[in-house]
């Protein structure tokens, strides 16, 4: 693992992370390390630790042994300066309804400490790849796919160092699957770290440089996804650690 | 965080507040609550007034009369005025012609609040017809069913519906966005959610300060105009200040409530139930606490023993021998004859009557003193009912002010009687014809002479009741803002 503060510090870098909850080990000793530009999928089946991995990130859990590092700077003791590095899309991107997402987009920035002009607005949500007719529509009306443009904008507009998607491409159509991985692409070659936890085996290896199999609350496997068929991919996914075969 | 920022995500979160329809209904009915609570009152400070004015009309119509009556009953006649039909008689005319009231006069910001004025009287007619137990006997209730659910004035909606309408408004803050995952967003973003749950609320308390600030003014405004209303500006401005001080409790109740992330529904029972433990509960059993901290006297023992004074005094010997006790008092040197006399039977029977029950009435000012004295001690439990006790001292309409007025009335009708005592006594020793042949009496004429009420209105209470109520809302709101502060520190997982 490279040095966490150094010039070349990774963006993210997880070391030995452990988390139980009411008991229960949800990560065991969990490693990570994403550099500028990587795309780097979690797998795994749900309860893996995936979410919980994004939340000690963010800041939002402290973990219990370990430590996670985001851009040099601990979550847990400085949770704003870290999540300034980080910008986050959940699986279900919730907006304001009444607020288009013109107006979505402004108020969230207004929260990262941006203030963006309508034009400013406009041309990130074009880049994020929603249609110019919906700008100014109510999101009450959007799909999911809108909705996650408008968190890929706020991302965008953040010039965040790392995306983290969790679940990014679950209930998208194709089209709108197959636009959100050019998406990603985009911000990768931007220099924007990715770290997404998805199911989605298909997008995955169009999207992700290195695919880490999370089993047991730590990666089991890291592997390049280019390589590799779906078929392949899913047999590591569904693979089960020793202790929990039958 | 710079103070440029802090503007900045205020003033957006204040668009966001006004963009929500939501906002603009509560405000709407908010406004027409107000209204209507201005106009209730105005309406009844207006019948008060109308009330004073008649009476002031009533005063002066029974003096011009008697004067009239001077001229009329100069001429000589065969035909002889008896004493109930002679204001030209101190007898006759104190207890038959005199006019004149004990009033507690509207204050400038009597339109506030009903309070007691509409179960306890404001003007009562002096009166010495017939023998009274208690000072308020003089006064109609009128129609009693219309005091079933109390007068909807401005007291009512600032004291119990402002907080729903800040509940509605700011109950759901931070909490809505939780439930529809809408948080998570928030939350990623590089802000502490202390700055985000200043700004939401913060906002919150703003665009409600601001429309109930403005809204009670223009209430006012429309159905009393703000001219009366500026005699007592500082007490209003102490006031204005403990309403916001108030909205600001339940919306730092609105925060603490979100604090607990367990969602809008939750938060919303929550405040409800503490919006009915502290508006409707607590001043509930307030009351409770005041009526077994200050025993009401039995009024039903004040008749029974007005009633054993008059049986006694109707007992011929027994009240011959009253009445010759109290002229030997006054004037040992009266004749036997003169203690038969309707003047002197009467003012015995008044003064024997008076001490039968004097220990009662004061019985009664005592309970009302210490009513209103419990009352301002523990108002401060709750902050609806240090805030309505506040806008009714402000009025003029609160209990203090009242047993001050009840007592000050039973003085007044002592001072009458001390004015017209010695002369009816004077005038009973020495019958000295005014006027030979004259239809009447003609020997009282002193109706200028006649002491008036002197209505007061307390200057200090107002404020001092205001300032108090603004202290315990600012502490209360203070404690309850610094513990959702301290549960505002992180975001929940």
């Amino acid at each position: 693992m490279r040095d966490a503060t150094g010039p070349d510090a990774p963006v993210l870098a997880i070391r030995g992370a452990t988390k139980r909850f009411a008991g229960r080990l949800i990560l065991d000793g969990l490693d990570l390390a994403l550099g500028a530009g990587e795309v780097y999928a979690l797998l795994g089946p749900n309860g893996a630790g995936k979410t919980t991995t994004i939340n000690l990130i963010l800041g939002f859990l402290r973990a219990d042994a370990g430590e996670v590092r985001v851009g040099g700077l601990d979550p847990a003791t400085a949770p704003v300066a870290a999540r300034a590095q980080a910008a986050y899309i959940p699986e279900q991107v919730a907006l304001y309804p009444g607020l288009s997402g013109l107006e979505n987009l402004r108020y969230l920035a207004t929260l990262a400490a941006l203030r963006l002009s309508r034009s400013e607005a406009g041309r990130l949500l074009d880049e994020a790849g929603l249609a110019g007719e919906a700008h100014g529509r109510p999101a009450a009306g959007y799909s999911k796919g809108m909705r996650q443009k408008v968190g890929i904008a706020v991302a965008l507009a953040r010039r965040a160092r790392l995306l983290l998607l969790d679940e990014p491409t679950s209930g998208l159509d194709p089209g709108a699957s197959a636009d959100f991985a050019r998406t990603v692409r985009a911000a990768a070659s931007r220099g924007t770290a990715v770290l997404m936890a998805t199911h989605d085996l298909y997008r995955l290896r169009e999207m992700a440089d290195r695919v880490g199999v999370l089993r047991a609350g730590r990666i089991a496997e890291e592997i390049d996804p280019r390589g590799l068929d779906a078929a392949a991919l899913e047999r590591l996914a569904l693979a089960r650690p020793a202790e929990e075969a039958p | 965080m710079t103070p440029a920022r802090v503007r900045h995500l205020l003033a957006a979160e204040i668009r966001l507040l006004l963009g929500e329809r939501l906002t603009l209904a509560i405000l709407a009915a908010l406004l027409a609550a107000l209204c209507l609570g201005a106009y209730t009152g105005a309406g009844r400070v207006a019948a008060e007034r109308a009330a004073i004015a008649r009476a002031a009309q009533d005063e002066a119509r029974a003096v011009r009369e008697a004067r009239a009556a001077h001229v009329r009953y100069a001429q000589a006649s065969d035909v002889k005025v008896h004493y109930w039909q002679d204001p030209t008689h101190a007898f006759g005319y104190m207890t038959q012609f005199l006019t004149v009231h004990a009033v507690k006069p509207p204050t400038p910001l009597a339109v506030l609040a009903t309070g007691q004025s509409d179960v306890q009287p404001g003007l009562m007619r002096m009166s010495f017809g017939f023998s009274t137990v208690f000072d308020d006997t003089d006064y109609d209730l009128g129609a009693v069913g219309r005091l079933r659910l109390g007068a909807f004035d401005l007291a009512f909606v600032l004291v119990a519906l402002v907080p729903l309408a800040v509940i509605a408004l700011a109950g759901t803050r931070l909490c809505a966005e939780q439930d529809s995952g809408l948080l998570r967003l928030i939350a990623a973003q590089p802000v502490a959610p202390r700055r985000v749950a200043g700004a939401k609320f913060g906002a919150a308390a703003l665009v409600l300060l601001a429309a109930l600030l403005s809204g009670t003014a223009l209430a006012l405004g429309l159905f009393e105009g703000l001219g009366p209303l500026a005699e007592g500006g500082g007490t209003l401005a102490l006031l204005a200040a403990a309403l916001a001080a108030y909205t600001l409790f339940w919306v730092a109740a609105c925060a603490l409530a979100a604090s607990l992330w367990r969602g809008a529904v939750f938060a919303l029972v929550i405040l409800v139930l503490a919006w009915a433990c502290l508006t409707v509960a607590l001043p509930a059993s307030l009351s409770l606490a005041v009526d077994a901290l200050a025993p009401r006297p039995s009024r039903i023992a004040a008749i029974d023993a007005s009633r054993e004074a008059q049986e006694r005094f109707s007992l011929a010997p027994e009240g011959r021998r009253i009445a010759a006790a109290w002229l030997a008092e006054r004037a040992p040197q009266a004749g036997a004859a003169l203690r038969d006399a309707p003047e002197i039977r009467r003012l015995a029977r008044d003064a024997f009557y008076d001490a039968a029950v004097a220990s009662h009435r004061e019985a009664a000012r005592l309970h009302a003193e210490a009513t209103a004295r419990w009352s301002r001690r523990l108002a401060p439990l709750s902050p609806a009912a240090s805030l309505l006790l506040a806008l009714e001292t402000a009025a003029g309409t609160d209990a203090a002010r009242h047993a001050a007025f009840l007592a000050a009335a039973a003085e007044y009708r002592r001072s009458l009687r001390a004015f017209f005592e010695p002369r009816i006594l004077a005038q009973a020793l020495h019958p000295v014809p005014v006027c030979a042949g004259c239809q009447a009496r003609l020997d009282f004429d002193a109706y200028d002479a006649v002491p008036a009420f002197p209505a007061s209105v307390d200057a200090e209470a107002p404020w001092r009741q205001a300032l108090l109520c603004l202290g315990g809302l600012l502490a209360s709101t203070l404690l309850l803002a610094a513990a959702a502060f301290r549960r505002f520190a992180a975001w929940p997982a």
